[in-house]
Formats: structure tokens, C-alpha cells, sequence
């Protein structure tokens, strides 16, 4: 879908009936507290529904229980191996790109602050996370996957905080909107994907086109599942290049609660990274990822390392050189990852969430390896606004 | 840059280069005087090989959040201003 400042702008006004509908009626009837209870016990697709349920959830939970017919479920596969092959890059970027790309929207910060849950980054982050590695095992759309629930439950959750942040007045709908409306919705699709693409191949990650475009087509379908109107978000990579673009030109900006959210995300990966020496690292990467201006919006503090960071992408990518060519390098290279990884993300959900280690059950277990070729490199499509 | 980064990528960069081409060069060394000299090149021209690699893998130097940012930034921001 081709989009315009006019047709996003029309965007704003629309929400999720079908999630908005089923809280409402939720809220109405006085069933929350044991909808909320009773959920607790249904986690994996195909599980029977808790006895004494409301019959609004019901229908809920029937009608959003299987992904969009048009799947292709061949590009699901080389998704996978695009996350399997990129893991600790693909975290990396989600930590120090993705969540600080959501901050620098006011509107978004804002809601975010607003929301008592959501205040914590690391709970955000650990959920994120929870919620991509769901996604990428083998059987996430299969009887006993825990992704199909969990995209559920955060539609539902999306859909009550749009009914509190009115009803309190949190909102101001008349300039903003709906809360959490399609536009915002589809920002955030861009957010987690072409611009951790973006993220990537600012780290000097090689990828393939084919890598590359498998990971936003994952996206593009998750982002139905949770609620984008259908044939409504950019069904491209050039497409995504112009919706992001728009989107992000559109609002990014600073805010005081921009500032304060990326002060508590700092803080987190500080904690997360071994000693006090390296935790300026953290700041820098943020900085050298979003740029200085958005960082100076999010106040990010600078130091020397923000010289010393930059040389890491081009280390990286001799590294990647050697990967590219050498086959014992490359198991090398796949080996650290892997380690990077589990230490990164164990160290961040503090052990509560999950390990990382169900992408090795479908590369060990099921056999599969890349066959993408690594001389087809994935570059970002140019700017929509040429500079 | 400092050196031991520089070299190290020049060594790298060497390496992907062919091995083969340095052993010759080993072999053709056993038989020189002037080692002292000899070593002081190929120190140059590894930091200078670094120096290229390094180069030729950075990417573009402005994030494309930059780019945006600052296009933001000169134009205002809000949904009109788009």
C-alpha cells in the first residue's frame, strides 16, 4: 500500500474494532478480573479454553486464532534462518535502536510513561524479546505454540489501553488521535523492522536481500495478527522505506518522557554490562545508532567511546569478510554469536523469561541450514527524501 | 586509528588475500640482509592495508535516523508539518 501524508493522517482516527470491541464489552460486564485470571491458564495454541470464560472472549479468541490466509510459509522458514544466522545482531538492534526509535515519537513516549506496565524498560525489552523468539520457533503457528496466545493477549492489552487512556482522559484525542491508532501501529511495525534492518547494516551486518526480505515479511505478518487493518501496512521494503520515513519526519522530536524512558534503558543495559569501564559503551552505541541529534532529543550522555564505537561496525565487517570466505570462520564467528547472545539476553531478563536456545532446536534438530547466497548483500532502499 | 587496530585488520585483510602470496615472500626473505628494514615495511604496509580494510567495510557515516532527524528538526514536527 502506497501511503501519503493524507491517507496516514486518515489513519489516526481508526483503532482495532474487533480487540476494542471484546474489552469493551469486558469492561461493560464487569468480567476483567476473571478474564485476567483465567487467562493466566491458556498460554499455547490449540489448548482448550478455560472453563467459565466470557462468551465475548471467546469469540475473541476464536476469531484471531490463526495467522492471515495469504502466509507464505517458505518465506516464514527463511525468516527464521535470517534470525537464526543474525541472532545477536538482530538483539543488538532491538536494544539500542529499536527502543530509543520509539522514544524519540512524543506521543509514543508519552504513552508509554502513562502506562503503568510499560514503565519499566526492561520488562518492554524482556517481553520483546519473549515475543520474538516465540515467533521464530519452528512450530509458531502450530498447536502448542505460545506465540498465537501471546500476539492475543497484547492485542487485547493494546485495546485496554486505548479504552483507559480515554476514559481517564490521558489522551488528548482531538490533536493525537486515537490511542495506539493504525498509524502508530504501523510506525511501530517499521520500528522493529526495516529500521532494525536500518540497524543492521549500520553495524556492518551482511545480509542478504533475500535474509532481509524474509525478516520484514515475519514482521508484516505479525503486525495483522496484532491488528493492522488488512493490505494497510507496506507490503515492501521500498514501501516500508516510505512509511517509515514519512512516519518517523512526522513526529520524532524530543520529550521530557523520551528523555527519562531512554535515562531507565541506559540504566538497565549498564546494569546488565560486567563492571563500570565499558557502561559509557552503552550510551555510544545508542548514539551511534539513532544518530546525535535524536540523541541529543533523548539526552543520551557523550564520551570518548562515541570515537571508539564507530570503529566497531568496520572491525565487524573485516570480521564478516573472513565469515563470508571462510567456512571455519564462519563457524567461529557463529559460535560467538551464539555465546553473545545467551549471556546478553539471560543477563537482561534475569533468567525470568526465557533462553535462548530454541533457534538451535530447529537448525540441530530439523537439520536445516542457510542457503541463501552471501554475495547477494542487502542494502537498505535509498531515503525517501533524497538529501 | 591506533596501530594495533590498523594492523591487525591489515593482517586480516592479508590473510583473505591469499596466503600463499606471503609465504613466497617468507621463502625470499631467508636470503636478505637488510631484515631490520624489511620489517619495518611490512608493518607499513599492513597499517596501511588495515587502514583501506577498515575503510572499505565502514558504512555510510550518517545513520539514516540522522538524516530524518535533522530533516524534523528544520521543518518543525507534527502531523501537518508532513
Amino acid at each position: 500500500m502506497h501511503h501519503t501524508p493524507e491517507s496516514m493522517s486518515a489513519l489516526r482516527l481508526v483503532g482495532d474494532e474487533l480487540a476494542d470491541t471484546t474489552v469493551e464489552t469486558l469492561f461493560e460486564r464487569g468480567e476483567v478480573g476473571r478474564f485476567n485470571t483465567l487467562m493466566r491458564f491458556f498460554s499455547t495454541a490449540g489448548q482448550e479454553l478455560p472453563e467459565g470464560l466470557p462468551e465475548v472472549a471467546h469469540e475473541y479468541l476464536r476469531a484471531t486464532a490463526a495467522p492471515p490466509a495469504w502466509v507464505d510459509w517458505d518465506e516464514m522458514e527463511r525468516a527464521r534462518l535470517f534470525f537464526i544466522d543474525n541472532n545477536v545482531h538482530i538483539s543488538t538492534a532491538l536494544a539500542f535502536s529499536a527502543m530509543p526509535a520509539c522514544y524519540v515519537i512524543p506521543h509514543v513516549a508519552r504513552l508509554l510513561s502513562a502506562t503503568h506496565g510499560l514503565e519499566y524498560p526492561s520488562r518492554r525489552m524482556a517481553e520483546t524479546g519473549q515475543f520474538t523468539v516465540y515467533l521464530m520457533r519452528p512450530d509458531a503457528f502450530e498447536a502448542g505454540s505460545r506465540f498465537v496466545p501471546a500476539v492475543q493477549k497484547v492485542r487485547l492489552l493494546h485495546a485496554s489501553i486505548r479504552y483507559h487512556m480515554r476514559r481517564e482522559g490521558l489522551w488528548d484525542e482531538e490533536a493525537l488521535g486515537t490511542p495506539i491508532c493504525q498509524e502508530d501501529m504501523i510506525g511501530g511495525l517499521m520500528i522493529f523492522s526495516i529500521q532494525v534492518l536500518d540497524a543492521l547494516h549500520r553495524l556492518g551486518v551482511h545480509m542478504s536481500a533475500e535474509g532481509a526480505a524474509a525478516y520484514f515479511y515475519a514482521w508484516r505478518v505479525v503486525g495483522e495478527m496484532l491488528g493492522i487493518t488488512p493490505g494497510q501496512a507496506p507490503a515492501t521494503l521500498e514501501e516500508a522505506r516510505l512509511f517509515s520515513d514519512l512516519y518517523m519526519t512526522r513526529y520524532m522530536g524530543p520529550s521530557e518522557e523520551g528523555a527519562r524512558l531512554t535515562r531507565q534503558l541506559i540504566d538497565l543495559y549498564e546494569d546488565v554490562v560486567p563492571g563500570t569501564l565499558l557502561d559509557p559503551v552503552v550510551a555510544a552505541l545508542i548514539r551511534y545508532l539513532v544518530g546525535d541529534t535524536c540523541a541529543d532529543w533523548l539526552q543520551v550522555p557523550r564520551s570518548v567511546w562515541d570515537t571508539a564505537v564507530r570503529t566497531s561496525p568496520a572491525l565487524l565487517g573485516v570480521l564478516e569478510g573472513i565469515e563470508d570466505r571462510s567456512p571455519l570462520g564462519a563457524w567461529a564467528l557463529d559460535r560467538l554469536g551464539h555465546l553473545t547472545t545467551h549471556l546478553e539476553l539471560s543477563s537482561l531478563t534475569r533468567g525470568r523469561v526465557m533462553h535462548y536456545a530454541v533457534p538451535e532446536r530447529l537448525r540441530e534438530e530439523y537439520g536445516l541450514t542457510s542457503t541463501a547466497s552471501r554475495a547477494d548483500r542487502w542494502v537498505p532502499p535509498p531515503p525517501a527524501f533524497p538529501c | 586509528m591506533s596501530d594495533p587496530v590498523l594492523i591487525a585488520a591489515g593482517a586480516a585483510d592479508l590473510v583473505l588475500d591469499g596466503v600463499g602470496t606471503a609465504l613466497r615472500r617468507a621463502g625470499a626473505l631467508l636470503g636478505r640482509a637488510d631484515l631490520a628494514e624489511l620489517a619495518r615495511d611490512g608493518r607499513e604496509e599492513l597499517r596501511r592495508r588495515g587502514s583501506l580494510a577498515l575503510r572499505r567495510h565502514a558504512p555510510a557515516r550518517e545513520s539514516h535516523m540522522e538524516s530524518l532527524a535533522r530533516r524534523a528538526a528544520s521543518r518543525g514536527t507534527g502531523p501537518d508539518d508532513g
